[in-house]
């Protein structure tokens, strides 16, 4: 199901699908693990090019325990993220390495144009997870 | 819930004149087409329609005979631009622009550039004022038209236009404004303001969509080339039946508009500054455009540290703009507030709020209550030291 914005405004013909209004609206995974033990960060993409996001990853053994992002960008953006977030709890960092950015665009039914923004996700958590791998 | 805060695109319909459109439109003495005046049908609607020139007429000083009845202000400016452009274009082949103006004007210069015409794009200073000396340096020999809008639809910047038509009739320029958010709320006097063709259209002032009109000075009377024929209708400027109960609409729209726009303003002034001040507290905010020169039911907002379409999202119960309206369809940077100098970041975080004669203080309270509550969220989702 798609819902269109009641806005009389330049987005108006934008539908975000009810997935993508869920996760933006909720974001329960918002926030910063700055400071607390065993926690990673990832960070990818820039403001000024409309896409910007800081993933946190703590994890217990192998596994993520929290996860928690900062980010800056669209509503499909933000979903995206908050549906990241989700996916990677409890998950080893071999798991995270299986992410696939295709299907989260198609969960949340993001426009082609704007696809290319699951790749600034991907790479703040390769970069996570790469710093995991540093510290091991 | 949703809050109208969107006057600046279109207003409502206001019941008076709604209720003198559906006379219009029900009544079978009005059936006829205005331009049957063989007999009684057409004759009562051409009245109908002549004494709404009148009102028109009279809401901006000018002679009835000078009103040409048009689709809305994006028709009137296009057959102002190309009217004149292409009717004077052996006086010369420059016109004169700014960069905020509305695209009904930008487009059709972008196209009479195509035809061979020079057009300066005037850029207006950070507060969006553009400055009467930069019109008189701009102004050159081969000059024949400027373009200026009165209020800008975005900022509700108010432009020096006494000034301007001054500068213009001095070096014998032809002057076309821009009155579609001005008319009706500032005063127009086309004589005192040297204004040669002014844009008009009724659904920015509580009357209906689809009508509007171009003021064509008369005395002495101003060569205009039409861009629709088949009737001679409109004095040959415009062909096409008219539309009684649009027109009819329109008129009376405009009478109680200039009746009631002492208290409106003043009403809407204070509604404004009650969103205003409640947009400050929320913090990180800034004014686009001049602080004082503007007209009072617009309100263009910079939210720093807000992506602009979450921002939109995440306000979806506020029918505001971002940018203008009528280009639909676009993400991208308003170049209106760009033109002010305000960066695309900025720009893309950026809204208009417009109030009119049905907001409430209700209106604004709750529209308050949701930027407090949702601007922080978002801010809080980005993080304030994120690059």
């Amino acid at each position: 199901m798609n819902v269109a914005l009641s806005a009389a405004n330049s987005f108006a013909t934008v539908d975000y699908s009810a997935d993508v209004v869920r996760l933006f609206k909720q974001a329960c995974h918002a926030g910063s693990l700055a400071g607390i033990e065993h926690a990673v960060c990832g960070q990818a993409g820039m403001r000024a090019k409309g896409a910007s996001v800081r993933l946190w990853l703590q994890f217990r053994d192998d596994r993520v325990q929290t996860a928690r992002f900062e980010a800056y960008g669209c509503p499909h953006f933000l979903a995206a993220a908050e549906a990241l977030c989700d996916w990677a709890e409890h998950r080893t960092r071999t798991e995270l390495e299986t992410w696939n950015w295709s299907e989260v665009a198609a969960y949340l039914a993001m426009p082609p144009a704007k696809r290319a923004r699951l790749l600034v996700l991907e790479d703040a958590l390769r970069h996570a997870a790469g710093v995991v791998g540093q510290n091991r | 819930m949703n809050i109208y805060l969107d006057y600046a695109a279109s207003t409502p319909l206001d019941p008076r004149v709604a209720a003198r459109m559906i006379e219009c439109l029900t009544s079978a003495e009005l059936q006829g087409n205005p331009a049957s005046v063989t007999h009684a049908f057409g004759r009562r609607a051409r009245e109908l329609i002549e004494q709404a020139r009148v009102q028109v007429a009279q809401a901006i000083g000018a002679t009835p005979a000078s009103i040409v009845w048009t689709s809305g202000a994006t028709e009137s400016d296009n057959l102002a631009l190309f009217g004149a452009a292409q009717f004077h274009a052996d006086r010369g082949k420059h016109i004169i622009s700014a960069r905020t103006e509305h695209k009904a004007v930008l487009e059709p210069l972008k196209k009479l550039e195509k035809q061979g015409f020079k057009v300066t794009y005037l850029k207006p200073d950070t507060d969006g004022i553009v400055q009467p000396e930069q019109l008189q340096a701009a102004i050159t020999d081969q000059t024949v038209l400027v373009s200026l809008m009165h209020v800008n639809n975005e900022t509700g910047v108010i432009q020096d236009i006494a000034a301007m038509g001054q500068l213009c009739r001095t070096r014998n320029v032809l002057f076309h404004v821009d009155a579609a958010q001005s008319a009706g709320r500032l005063p127009i006097d086309v004589n005192a303001m040297h204004i040669d063709l002014l844009s008009l259209t009724a659904h920015k002032i509580y009357g209906p969509k689809g009508i509007g009109a171009l003021y064509v000075r008369r005395q002495p009377t101003l060569g205009l080339e039409p861009m629709i024929v088949g009737g001679g209708h409109e004095f040959g400027l415009r062909a096409g039946t008219l539309a009684t109960h649009q027109i009819v609409g329109f008129g009376t729209a405009l009478q109680l508009a200039i009746a009631e726009c002492e208290t409106d303003n003043a009403r809407v002034s204070t509604l404004r500054e009650r969103l205003w001040q409640g947009l400050q507290a929320v913090g990180g905010v800034e004014l686009n455009g001049h602080i004082t020169q503007r007209v009072p039911g617009i309100l263009n907002v910079a939210f720093q540290g807000v992506e602009g379409e979450s921002l939109m999202f995440a306000l979806h119960e506020l029918a505001v703009s971002a940018g203008s309206a009528c280009a639909t369809g676009s993400d991208e940077a308003s170049y209106v507030l760009r033109a002010l100098g305000r960066s695309d970041q900025l720009a893309q975080s950026s809204l208009r709020f417009s109030l009119g004669r049905f907001t409430t203080e209700a209106d604004i309270d709750a529209a308050l209550e949701i930027v407090a509550r949702e601007v922080p969220r978002l801010r809080a989702l980005t993080g304030q030291d994120l690059p």
